[in-house]
């Protein structure tokens, strides 16, 4: 993994919103590096700050938000500190975004044919039959039959599953180096979830481009990302390899997660649970966030942050007191 | 141990064109009246068993949610039978219904719809109970919901405050003790912790159980989430465009799974593992749609095995192995 | 976030982001204390004005055509000058607002009534009850307001009691509009399926579950109305099928000023005039500031 080159670099990334009640710390000093080709999970529950992790990539974040401070280092340029218009040529060219509901990602009153054509338009120089051809191209290699018929379809004439594969075929459009996936196959059924993650996973090897893909549910983590990163209220809690995460020492929440998927436990018996719930965000707790939650706290965590910490060279977490024990899974 | 649920035969559509004028088409030069309906559910038929929990479970547009509505009477049935503890409900009109009402409940998907944002939780506890008459007078109304309110994790303090004031957990909490503030026999869950995060979906799903053993009652539980049902169930009832392919004991269905589609299924879902997705069988194409159905076996369109009976004969439902139910050709 | 206080039902409807917002908006402070000034004047200012314009006996034909305060020939009492009968333009501007205020407000209340009640009743039930009210209000909406208001006063004569019918007549039809399509989402809702499955009967689901969630809207609605429909009956009243002479409106008054308009005694017509447009300036901008504040709360 360290041959691989990287080609985001994210430091010290705060975006607050400031809302009449507070400000609410979304993402509240977060690090990470993206490589090329590798697929990154962000991994959360609601309220985590993931979603917002992933908008602030390529800064599509509104008011009462912004990004407070922190670089995003693309290219050899901060994102964090472009303007629209330069932000424009980085979005939908080479970096783009897969959003979580197919039903509203596309624009009701134009053809496929013409959405798909955008990205081309705007980012590219081909001519017409140039555009007609890699659109055809594009919609063969997200694995939609017929696709001459298909780009004169409106949005509302295809189901679910086709308009998120046409709505990755528009963020492939213009060869992107980094897609952004947003909870991308929350929405479908289990099936056509299954589809999906094997053609994203197909097109990130086949392009080489990287992958940063946002959900909560951690069992398709495991099967499709690298590396992860845990985030819990803002703040990024364990990051690395997903295997090791997921079947090692890990910090309490991310055990706590594993633990709460139905399967792992006898049937019948009780469900591991994380106790009581995901805190106010205008109330955090003091020093760890995690800590009203945790069995394992102790005085320092209510005193103290804790900040992340090596495990070894691929895997960091942010806890005094990680557990040691090996997780038994299957 | 005796049936408290038994359907038979179940069929619910609903009209799409409103009205005469609304539904004629215009086709190889004539003008015809073409009613379009959506067939959500389609000749089901199952049963439960006291304090068991069965499980109807498939994906969105296969008409679990819709046969949940039918059977609690939200909508009136288009034929079949309905049989609750022995009685025929099936045409009982709301009056009829009325003693009916507090055996049987409901849970619901989404905490954020479920309970009227005007009314105090206290309010939404105690005005069935005052309704039906299970008790008295305002002061032992308040007194029972405060003590159900408790068994399900909301402080005393709290239940005077509006269900904005709640996360969708505790929200999702509200609601079951809403569903057994009439004391029912038999609950029916529909979806009740797909809104909700995994963390607290852990939670909740302990609490439903934990509930069932203390107080002793019947679930009908609808999911799309197999890992869920496969932890809380004791029957499971897989469905397709609005039939039960396959249904029979849990564990049946889940090792030895019969039926291609609840095989498909089962094999999509993505493992903690890790390893499921490289080897999974994913089947071609899309679920039909409910307006104009297959011929034959409803799968016939994206079956691996399909063979040319399956085109043109709805296959019968057959008894493979101990209450263990398949429609499909290939038995 | 443990506190064990009991927010009002106010405060719940309207959340303390509405308060928030509504200490920011200049307007809203604006138009609220306005209203409040004029709704105050309305209750007690005729224990402070220097005459009861109705009363006949008090009115001094000598004091009559005097000219506003600020003009030649003024005399202090009458601060906004006096018309052709001696009548103090201030105190028949206050007591003529009482009128105004109550007619544009009980009409407001009754149409609201109606307008809901049949709102209620056409997008809970539906199907033929739903065409029929639907059809009647598309058909009245053709019609000009005007038109109606002149049809009704002109056939049953003018009269307070007669306005108020001819304004719940006129103005239902919004609130039933609205109503319904509140009606209808709001119907989906599974809080209501829930009063179902426990039994309710469809009156108190309609009373309790339902109406109190469609009524954001019938407040913005309302607003707008007040000032509509002081228009309307100052209108009616200037073309003289309004309110009868004997206790007039603002609407009266500018109808009677008009008539001495060319004589000169221009104070007669124009301060009620400009007093009406006060009262629905304050009221539409309260109404505007409602209407953004509350409709996103509502999706």
């Amino acid at each position: 993994m360290m041959d691989k080159k990287k080609i985001l670099e994210v430091k010290n990334l705060r975006t607050y919103f400031h809302t009449f009640k507070g400000i609410v710390k979304a993402v509240d000093d977060i690090s990470f590096d993206l490589y090329e080709g590798e697929i990154l999970g962000i991994v959360g529950e609601s309220g985590g700050g993931k979603s917002i992790t992933g908008f602030s990539m390529i800064n599509l974040i509104e008011e009462p938000g912004r990004i407070e401070s922190g670089e995003i280092l693309f290219e050899g340029r901060d994102i964090a500190k472009l303007n629209q218009r330069q932000l424009n040529t980085i979005r939908g060219s080479k970096i783009s975004i897969v959003f979580q509901d197919p039903m509203t990602s596309l624009n009701p009153v134009y053809t496929i044919g013409r959405q798909l054509e955008e990205p081309l338009l705007l980012h590219t120089k081909l001519t017409k039959n140039e555009r007609y051809e890699k659109c055809i191209e594009l919609l063969n290699d997200v694995g939609i039959s017929n696709p001459e018929k298909r780009l004169k379809n409106y949005p509302y004439e295809l189901s679910g599953g086709m308009r998120q594969r046409v709505v990755i075929a528009i963020a492939l459009a213009s060869n992107p180096r980094i897609i952004i996936a947003d909870e991308p196959t929350t929405a479908l059924d289990v099936t056509i979830q299954a589809q999906i993650l094997k053609l994203l996973k197909k097109l990130v090897t086949e392009k080489n481009c990287a992958l940063i893909l946002i959900t909560h549910d951690l069992a398709v983590i495991a099967e499709m990302a690298d590396r992860v990163n845990v985030m819990y209220c803002g703040k990024i809690v364990e990051t690395g390899p997903v295997k090791e995460i997921i079947n090692s020492c890990s910090h309490p929440y991310t055990r706590g997660l594993v633990n709460s998927i139905p399967g792992i436990v006898e049937d019948k018996a009780k469900l591991h649970t994380i106790e009581g719930m995901v805190p106010n965000m205008f109330q955090l707790p003091k020093g760890c966030n995690f800590q009203p939650r945790c069995a394992y706290s102790q005085e320092i965590c209510i005193e103290q942050e804790p900040k992340l910490s090596e495990v070894n060279s691929m895997h960091s977490l942010a806890c005094f007191f990680p557990c040691k024990e090996v997780n038994n899974n299957e | 141990m005796s049936k408290i649920l038994e359907v038979n035969n179940l069929q619910q559509h609903f009209n799409l064109s409103k009205g005469f004028v609304d539904s004629l088409v215009f086709k190889n030069g004539k003008i015809k009246s073409e009613k379009k309906r959506v067939h959500a559910v389609n000749d089901i038929s199952f049963s439960v068993e006291r304090g068991e929990t069965f499980s109807l479970v498939g994906e969105s547009g296969c008409g679990k949610s819709t046969t949940a509505k039918t059977i609690i009477k939200l909508l009136e049935p288009k034929s079949g039978e309905i049989l609750f503890d022995g009685i025929d409900i099936t045409k009982f009109t709301r009056k009829e219904m009325m003693p009916i009402r507090s055996r049987i409940q409901m849970i619901f998907q989404d905490p954020y719809a479920s309970l009227n944002p005007r009314d105090r939780v206290l309010e939404i506890i105690s005005a069935p109970m005052l309704l039906h008459g299970l008790v008295s007078n305002k002061k032992d109304a308040k007194d029972k919901s405060i003590e159900l309110l408790r068994r399900v994790g909301i402080r005393e303090e709290q239940v005077n405050r509006y269900p904005h004031q709640f996360s969708g957990g505790q929200r999702q909490r509200i609601g079951i003790a809403r569903a057994l503030a009439l004391e029912p026999e038999f609950i029916i869950a529909d979806e009740p912790v797909s809104a909700l995060d995994v963390s607290i979906q852990a939670q909740i799903l302990n609490l439903m159980m934990e509930i069932q053993e203390e107080f002793n009652f019947s679930y009908l539980f609808i999911a799309h989430d197999l890992s869920v049902v496969k932890h809380i169930s004791d029957n499971v009832g897989v469905m397709y465009l609005g039939k039960i392919v396959e249904r029979g004991p849990k564990k049946e269905i889940f090792s030895n799974s019969l039926h291609p589609y609840t095989q498909a299924l089962l094999s999509s879902v993505p493992r903690i593992t890790g390893d499921n997705l490289e080897t999974c069988t994913s089947i071609k194409g899309e679920i039909p749609s409910p307006i104009n159905l297959p011929t034959g076996c409803y799968f016939h369109e994206r079956c691996p095995y399909t063979k040319k009976e399956c085109i043109d004969i709805d296959p019968q439902e057959k008894e493979i192995g101990v209450g263990h139910f398949v429609k499909c050709h290939l038995y | 976030m443990d506190n064990t206080k009991k927010i009002s039902k106010l405060g719940a409807i309207f959340g303390s982001e509405f308060i928030y917002n509504y200490k920011k908006s200049k307007i809203a402070i604006f138009s609220t204390i306005l209203i409040i000034l004029i709704v105050v004047i309305a209750l007690v200012g005729p224990n402070f004005t220097s005459q009861n314009p109705y009363d006949l006996s008090n009115l001094l034909l000598r004091n009559a055509n005097k000219p506003p305060i600020w003009m030649e020939g003024s005399e202090k009492p009458f601060l906004l000058g006096t018309d052709q009968n001696g009548r103090d333009m201030l105190s028949a501007i206050v007591y003529g607002s009482r009128v105004s205020l109550y007619i544009s407000l009980i009409g407001v209340v009754l149409s609201a009534a109606l307008g809901i009640t049949l709102g209620l009743i056409a997008g809970y039930f539906g199907g033929r009850f739903e065409s029929i009210i639907l059809r009647i209000a598309d058909i009245q909406l053709s019609f000009p307001s005007i038109l109606i208001a002149l049809f009704l006063m002109g056939i049953f004569g003018p009269s307070i009691r007669n306005i108020l019918i001819a304004l719940t007549l006129i103005g239902w039809v919004s609130y039933t509009r609205v109503v319904r399509g509140e009606v209808l989402s709001v119907k989906k809702k599974e809080y209501i399926e829930a009063a179902k499955i426990l039994g309710f009967s469809n009156f108190k689901i309609i009373t309790k579950q339902v109406l109190p969630n469609v009524l954001t809207s019938v407040i913005v609605i309302s607003t707008m109305r007040i000032g509509s429909f002081i228009m309307l009956e100052a209108t009616l009243s200037f073309l003289g099928i309004g309110v009868p002479m004997s206790e007039p409106s603002l609407g009266t008054l500018c109808n009677e000023g008009f008539k001495v308009l060319y004589s000169g005694l221009w104070w007669v017509s124009i301060f009620p005039g400009l007093y009406i447009v006060l009262i629905v300036m304050g009221v539409n901008l309260l109404g505007d500031f409602l209407r953004d504040e509350l409709n996103p709360k509502l999706k």
